[in-house]
């Protein structure tokens, strides 16, 4: 096994900085069970305690559900250089994260693919246990 | 899938380095530039060293993590304080999370929490602005005793004195509800803490938590920090219930408080 590489020691350090252990992660979503959405932002809520994007995902038979994403402190997210307006309505994205405990559609984010191609910390707690 | 990896990575790295503003600083920076740290502390009129700034607060979800310089290597619990931590609940599911409630942290999640702390000093008195919660906390440094009678509470009322140029903040009736740490180190309402901030440049304080709560440890035991001043990162506002969707639909239970504190 290799050391790990400059660029990945920088991507760990990102994830420490702004990892925002607002409550338990544990609390409202499960580790065991990552997910990946790929969709369109049908809404973005930038609020305290954590920012909440809600998104249409098309299931691989055409049906599409709305999900529910949490991200990170808005403070926190602003100083890591997400805008208020970093996602828009209508924006393609993909979030990586992890599924409520309960089953719902809800996810929180660790990663978010921008539009542009950018794969972006989004703030989640799971690390900040 | 190594250069799917790096890709990502660089990324991240580019958009956090591209897209921070420049009137805003990173939390958790290397340190001060040399050249600035040779700077003598700033003098309060009364001729004391003074803590004013904003400092990158270390983040601590646990006070023992060994990949932090200054853990605890061993906590010394006693009885009670090691059933509290074995029979933790981390799924929240007995009990809601206090700061899931949007309840204060307390003083020891506030200093070791994610979000800055700006220091505010004069001759009488050192207030520390929180930026979590947007909470406040006034020390009186003028040697007046702890307020006699005072009902507890969840940062509990701190004093402070000098010992030399270093500032000693004591802290007591504190409720006992808030936890140590992010992971949930026990603590109780008999806990009492003494921090001291030692500027020892214009750029750092070396800072120091002690925890005596001879309910949950059997000893006070004792983190050691050095802050970095950000004189580039500006407080801003927490409101914690505006967004809180976790609690207003049900998924974070009401808190409880605990009886067994005392």
């Amino acid at each position: 096994m290799k050391p790990a590489s400059p660029l990945a020691f920088c991507l760990a350090l990102v994830l420490a900085q702004t990892a925002a252990a607002h409550h338990s992660f544990d609390a409202e979503f499960d580790r065991n069970k990552p997910v990946t959405l790929k969709g369109s932002v049908t809404r973005v809520d930038w609020g305290n305690p954590h920012i909440w994007v809600f998104m249409d995902v098309k299931d691989e038979t055409g049906k599409v559900t709305n999900w529910g994403v949490e991200g990170g402190a808005p403070n926190a997210l602003f100083r890591n250089g997400w805008r208020k307006d970093s996602l828009k309505v209508g924006d393609m994205v993909t979030v990586e994260g992890f599924r409520g405990r309960d089953g719902s559609m809800r996810a929180n984010a660790n990663r978010v693919t921008l539009p542009d191609g950018r794969r972006v910390f989004a703030g989640s707690s799971a690390g900040g246990q | 899938m190594r250069a799917a990896v790096a890709a990502g990575a660089l990324g991240v790295l580019l958009f956090a380095l591209a897209s921070v503003p420049t009137t805003s600083q990173g939390r958790g920076s290397a340190g001060p530039a040399p050249a600035a740290a040779a700077r003598p502390a700033p003098r309060l009129q009364n001729g004391k060293p003074s803590m004013a700034g904003v400092w990158d607060n270390t983040r601590r979800a646990d006070v023992t993590n060994k990949a932090i310089p200054g853990f605890v290597k061993e906590l010394p619990y006693t009885a009670w304080g090691k059933a509290k931590w074995d029979g933790y609940d981390n799924f929240m599911q007995t009990n809601g999370d206090y700061v899931g409630n949007c309840l204060p942290f307390g003083m020891s999640r506030s200093i070791y929490g994610p979000h800055p702390l700006q220091i505010i000093h004069d001759n009488d008195h050192l207030v520390m602005l929180f930026e979590q919660n947007s909470m406040f906390h006034i020390v009186p440094t003028d040697g007046r005793p702890f307020t006699k009678d005072l009902p507890a509470s969840w940062f509990g009322e701190s004093v402070g004195r000098w010992d030399g140029d270093t500032l000693v903040v004591e802290t007591a009736n504190i409720n006992g509800f808030t936890r140590v740490d992010t992971i949930g180190h026990p603590m109780s309402a008999r806990a009492r803490i003494t921090q001291t901030f030692k500027r020892v440049n214009f750029n750092t304080i070396e800072h120091t938590f002690t925890l005596n709560d001879p309910k949950a440890y059997t000893a006070p035991w004792t983190v050691h920090d050095t802050w970095a001043l950000e004189p580039e990162t500006k407080l801003l506002e927490y409101a914690c219930m505006e967004n809180n969707r976790a609690f207003y639909e049900g998924r974070i239970k009401p808190f409880i408080p605990p009886d067994d504190v005392e």
